[in-house]
């Protein structure tokens, strides 16, 4: 279905909106144009086996978004990440790669004309079992494209290689369920866990770990991670059931250079713009997108967003587009809505 | 008439003064308006300043008219004045001269006039008070006028604004993300122990013992502790270790073996361990660990351990961890031995 949102002319004039139907969490931009549009793949959130990816078109000029039924498959189990091939993946084929966690890390072929999708590769870290530990979420390097890190509620990071569907490392990386990762550099990671600290990792010596931030309370479990790819001094992570979206500096560990405290409810996601240093955008269960810009010097009544998007319910989803900057992505309850920034 | 004049001169030098002092004064107001709101007390002061030096000026005015009407009065009258005025020098140059019963006599009217310029001294001074009164009663001015300046954004997003109020939601949505609940149950569980973790972590730190070696034999103990305990998944660190009664074994090192354990028995095949043989396997694997670890090319099967620690200080309890972790790794990878023997 493709819908505009009715509410004001310019609400439609600055959002799209695309009616599933199914509840929708894992999204992912595409870095790649097709010949029909920008790519959008959006995973389905049903608590059963039965789940659905569908590939969506996104055309800016017009202001459409088409759901491509060739580009529709079942997939095991919600995906809880969804992530495109970086642009710096060179392949033979010009079709887009497509990874999806859950039970298993997946990968997917999808060809240049947006006719067919094909699945190359199920991925299990498991030596002796056909079963792997299920998948929190996995971030692709987009440094060295064929490395991609998955992490796990079995404690571990398993950093993989594409090319070959072979784990390359494998690490303990904490304490308890990890639930998010991050790549930095080509072969330097961070992590967050629910034993609720942040730890970076470097594959170059597998026998230590620097923790970073650990949350104020104890045990406080930490759930999304995000890497300032514009400046890798800085992460941005959320806290379950939190407000607060935190900002660290790896030079100053355990010290949260900054705190933004403007949502209403936790805060589910976030993301840093992709052509700015400054700018993070974050989404919560108060039904808002809020941007924020990271002053020089933090005044003592804290930080206000620039901007904010109420959405119609709870936030539970958001990425900044990195071949798009203009477009920001949420997914809420049925929705996956496009908003420009 | 030149003693007349250098009175008048006197009169004119005193108004240049009190204008160069309102001048003056004027500048310095115009310069602190600019900073009104930091120092509202200085602009008070500048501007009773600045007023009390125009009453002088319009008092010195009024001297002047005054001068000027005893111009119109009778001659014997305006004679009069001008003989005021010319005593002081009089009186100066008297005293170098020698004495007279003309003298004597201006002495009298000397007197007189000093009488006078006591008076005015006394209504000055009385003036000088009440304006003194008056400073105590400054009300400085609070008002910050606020400038807010609202970006306006061509997108979707609109600019934030402060205080919103909260939509009231009548039915409040259940999450649609189950796991996170579920997370938080396992978190609520586990925090009472990772309390009693941390408290035996801080017991470890002041012990540095060597590494721990899971012999056969304190491996059993292990096992039959967590069959006593009703499976790997419940048992706690401390519980096992008060039931394996071993002398100076750590909170730490059982939970690090526990974690191992989990980890290894998620996997259905469980390794059949070998009474007799597993030593001398265990250091042949080594001789070839060694071997295997320098060729970066084939994927290295080994699952890492690594040693989280605070960038400020290295933790003694994390190296020891350490240690306790790459017995049980070593012990993993023995599973796979028979798979890299062809290999080499």
């Amino acid at each position: 279905m493709d819908n505009s949102a009715p509410d004001s002319l310019s609400r439609s004039e600055t959002a799209v909106t695309y009616d599933s139907p199914y509840p929708l969490y894992a999204m992912a931009f595409s870095s790649l144009r097709s010949s029909s549009g920008h790519r959008i793949a959006v995973g389905s959130f049903l608590e059963d086996y039965n789940n659905r990816i569908d590939i969506l078109s996104f055309d800016s000029d017009s202001m459409t978004v088409k759901p491509l039924p060739n580009l529709s498959f079942e997939h095991p189990y919600p995906p809880t990440k969804l992530m495109f091939s970086p642009p710096s993946l060179r392949r033979p084929s010009s079709g887009d790669l497509l990874a999806s966690s859950g039970d298993f890390l997946r990968l997917w072929e999808i060809n240049e004309d947006s006719s067919t999708v094909e699945p190359i590769s199920v991925l299990n870290n498991s030596k002796t079992s056909e079963f792997c530990a299920p998948l929190t979420s996995f971030d692709w390097n987009d440094v060295e494209p064929k490395r991609l890190g998955t992490c796990s509620i079995d404690t571990t990071c398993t950093i993989w290689d594409i090319e070959k569907s072979v784990v390359e490392t494998q690490l303990i990386a904490h304490d308890k369920e990890v639930h998010d990762i991050a790549w930095g550099e080509a072969r330097v990671f961070a992590s967050v866990s629910a034993d609720g600290s942040v730890r970076i990792f470097d594959l170059r010596d597998k026998e230590h770990s620097t923790i970073i931030y650990e949350s104020p309370q104890p045990d406080t479990p930490l759930l999304r991670l995000a890497w300032n790819k514009q400046d890798l001094r800085y992460m941005a992570t959320i806290l379950m059931d939190s407000n607060k979206v935190v900002i660290l500096d790896i030079r100053s560990p355990t010290m949260p250079v900054a705190e933004l405290e403007r949502h209403q409810a936790s805060v589910n996601a976030i993301a840093w713009a992709p052509q700015s240093c400054k700018h993070i955008c974050s989404g919560g269960d108060d039904t808002q997108a809020l941007i924020w810009e990271l002053p020089t010097v933090a005044g003592p009544n804290g930080i206000d967003p620039m901007s904010v998007y109420s959405a119609g319910s709870e936030i539970n989803q958001l990425q900044w587009s990195s071949s798009q900057p203009d477009w920001i992505g949420i997914a809420f309850a049925n929705k996956m809505q496009l908003l420009r920034v | 008439m030149m003693m007349f004049k250098s009175g008048d001169m006197d009169y004119t030098q005193k108004m240049k003064r009190c204008h160069e002092y309102v001048e003056a004064l004027e500048e310095e107001q115009k310069k602190i308006q600019v900073f009104q709101r930091e120092l509202p007390l200085c602009l008070e002061l500048v501007t009773q300043a600045i007023e009390s030096c125009r009453k002088e000026l319009s008092e010195s005015s009024e001297h002047v008219g005054g001068q000027s009407e005893c111009s119109e009065r009778t001659t014997s009258e305006c004679g009069g004045a001008v003989f005021e005025e010319f005593m002081p020098i009089k009186w100066s140059s008297a005293s170098s001269d020698e004495t007279d019963k003309d003298e004597e006599a201006e002495k009298t009217e000397m007197m007189t006039n000093e009488n006078n310029d006591g008076d005015k001294k006394k209504s000055d001074w009385l003036r000088s008070v009440q304006l003194w009164n008056q400073s105590p009663d400054p009300q400085p001015n609070n008002k910050k006028p606020m400038v807010i300046e609202v970006k306006r954004s061509a997108g979707a997003f609109q600019p934030f604004q402060k205080e919103k109020p909260k939509a009231a939601d009548s039915q409040p949505l259940i999450k649609a993300i189950t796991p996170t609940s579920t997370t938080t149950t396992s978190s609520t569980a586990e925090t009472v122990g990772g309390g009693k973790e941390f408290e035996e972590q801080k017991q470890s730190h002041s012990n540095r013992k060597q590494r721990r070696c899971w012999s056969p034999e304190l491996h059993r103990r292990f096992l039959h502790a967590l069959q006593q305990l009703g499976g790997s998944h419940v048992a706690t660190p401390k519980q096992i270790r008060d039931l394996m009664k071993v002398d100076g074994l750590t909170n730490d090192e059982v939970k690090s073996h526990l974690q191992k354990y989990r980890l290894h028995t998620r996997r259905p095949a469980t390794p059949v361990v070998r009474t007799g043989g597993e030593n001398p396997q265990q250091r042949q694997f080594m001789v070839m660990e060694g071997i295997w670890v320098p060729s970066h090319d084939t994927t290295n099967n080994r699952v890492y351990a690594p040693v989280a620690t605070q960038p400020p200080q290295s933790s003694t309890s994390g190296e020891r961890s350490n240690r306790g972790c790459k017995s049980p790794a070593t012990s993993s990878t023995t599973t796979h031995t028979p798979h890299l023997l062809p290999l080499s």
